[in-house]
């Protein structure tokens, strides 16, 4: 059996598929691009389940790679069983994609993920009413804690049995008749995706070119011609069209099941705006990233004495022992006693300490969304070294490791900020074992 | 009342999208965001030097660039008292 897992970025995709598969994984590009695509084993009830992670994306439109490379796995590896992961604390944006995975015919299972943090935000969401509106089942979880895992799991599994619902988006009367049009004709195509006509007819209208390219030539001719009409008579593109009514769909599901009540907004959801005024923000930035620092030596200095402490005691000796115990001497003797030992000492007690206390603090940075304000209020001084403000996360995170750092610029947009932030780390950024040279030179 | 540019909301004011001066790539990637026209947007706080604009956009906070949010034309609302 095949599943696949969907969702927008951010939603706790991947802890779902993390805690569905254990560490059974394979990541792999797909073909000609940088997309990930995740795939694990696992096996259910005795059932074996394949489970593929989609690249999260906003939508299956396929204006971008990472959308066109969502569409095309479901397309041509047939899962079946969805699973669509939903942030419960922006339910409107994830139904905008979650409509268009019903609208594929595939039978779904929808997590509603996150019900923690909805709550304490105020967000009450009525589960039975959104299941009768969408007509599959919805399965409140927290991911990071696993509650309501098992419960996805079962459902997506009775969901491949059940009937599949003939779930349709309500479009504008202008873009329904293209569509009745475009359903006749695609009737006697024989060449076309396994979704319903209704589904082609819709994406092929708005442009679609993953679709466009599994049909025959007639028919997306016919679509294109169609298209335009509507562009015409209503000034704007028909996907903006489509777009805006799919969104109008989402918003009155969203507004029927949610009730929002004003609370006492958390700590940390304060801390966020507090944060990204300009000279709080900045200021609070700096103290941080100065706290870092000092966390990294201080407490990286701490470990670093206790390996070399521990290391002199127990492993030293016991080197110094054998040498003398096989009555070793010359070149072996130094080899084993200056070389490797000291080697290994050095290596130890510089790297381990710092790098270990380094990741430690950017942990606990990232879960508290501070990064994201870090890159949101450095992006005006970033331009102008022709950078993205987010290029500061790799940034800082080179200054624990460069390796990582370099890695991470996978996350920047284009090609060319890649290359400029993997430069100016490797160049500009002194990595943690550096910064300890450096301190030492200078000290 | 009149159009106008989102860039040219100061913060914490609000306005309902109307358009967006664009191609198909960034009217689709602003859909993506939740920026379609009738949406009202509040921008919740205008990036130092140049930076992006953070928006509150429903539920959910998005930052974009200058250079897009100048694409986007809003109604502004005007909130009395």
């Amino acid at each position: 059996m095949k599943l696949a897992l969907a969702g927008q970025p951010n939603v706790g995709k991947s802890v779902i598929f993390h805690r569905l598969t254990g560490l059974g994984v394979i990541i792999s590009n797909y073909p000609g691009t940088t997309v990930d695509i995740t795939r694990g084993v696992t096996h259910f009830r005795g059932q074996r389940v394949e489970i593929i992670d989609l690249p999260g994306t906003y939508s299956l439109e396929a204006t971008s790679i990472d959308q066109e490379v969502a569409i095309r796995v479901l397309l041509e590896e047939k899962p079946d069983v969805i699973i669509n992961i939903v942030d419960a604390t922006n339910l409107e944006r994830n139904l905008y994609l979650t409509l268009q995975i019903l609208e594929l015919g595939i039978p779904a299972v929808i997590a509603l993920n996150q019900m923690d943090r909805a709550r304490k935000l105020g967000i009450e969401i009525n589960v039975e009413l959104l299941e009768r509106k969408l007509g599959v089942p919805v399965v409140p979880t927290v991911a990071t804690k696993g509650i309501g895992i098992g419960k996805v799991a079962e459902m997506a599994l009775k969901a491949v049995r059940s009937e599949r619902t003939e779930f349709k988006v309500r479009y504008d009367s202008h873009i329904e008749d293209r569509i009745s049009k475009l359903t006749e004709r695609l009737k006697g195509s024989r060449k076309r995706p396994p979704i319903p006509l209704r589904t082609i007819a819709v994406q092929l209208l708005g442009n679609n070119r993953v679709i466009a390219e599994k049909c025959e030539d007639g028919v997306v001719e016919l679509a294109n011609q169609l298209s335009n009409r509507i562009q015409e008579m209503h000034n704007e593109p028909t996907e903006v069209h489509i777009a805006r009514d799919r969104y109008g769909q989402a918003g009155i599901i969203s507004k029927g099941v949610t009730t929002e009540k004003a609370v006492k907004v958390p700590l940390l959801e304060r801390l966020g705006e507090i944060t990204s005024q300009p000279v709080i923000g900045l200021l609070s930035v700096f103290l941080v990233l100065a706290i870092i620092y000092f966390a990294v030596f201080i407490l990286g200095g701490l470990l670093e004495g206790l390996i070399t402490t521990g290391y002199q005691t127990y492993v030293t000796p016991t080197l110094v022992n054998l040498v003398s115990h096989y009555g070793l001497s010359g070149l072996i003797e130094s080899i084993l006693l200056e070389g490797i030992n000291t080697g290994i000492l050095s290596a130890l007690a510089i790297i381990v300490p710092y790098i270990l206390t380094f990741y430690l603090v950017i942990g606990l940075l990232e879960d508290t969304g501070l990064l994201a304000r870090l890159a949101f209020l450095l992006d005006g001084v970033m331009h102008n070294i022709g950078l993205h403000g987010r290029a500061i996360i790799p940034m800082l995170l080179g200054c624990g490791c460069n390796v990582p750092a370099i890695l991470s610029t996978r996350t920047l947009g284009s090609g060319k900020a890649r290359l400029l932030t993997a430069v100016l780390i490797s160049l500009a950024v002194p990595c943690s074992a550096q910064t300890a040279v450096i301190l030492g030179l200078l000290g | 009342m009149s159009r106008m540019s989102l860039i040219d909301l100061s913060e914490s004011e609000e306005g309902v999208v109307e358009y967006v001066a664009g191609g198909r790539g960034l009217t689709m990637r602003l859909i993506s965001l939740g920026i379609v026209p009738g949406v009202k947007v509040k921008v919740v706080r205008r990036g130092p030097v140049g930076g992006p604009i953070l928006l509150k956009v429903n539920t959910s906070e998005v930052a974009i660039g200058r250079g897009m949010a100048a694409r986007i034309y809003v109604t502004p609302v005007r909130r009395e008292g």
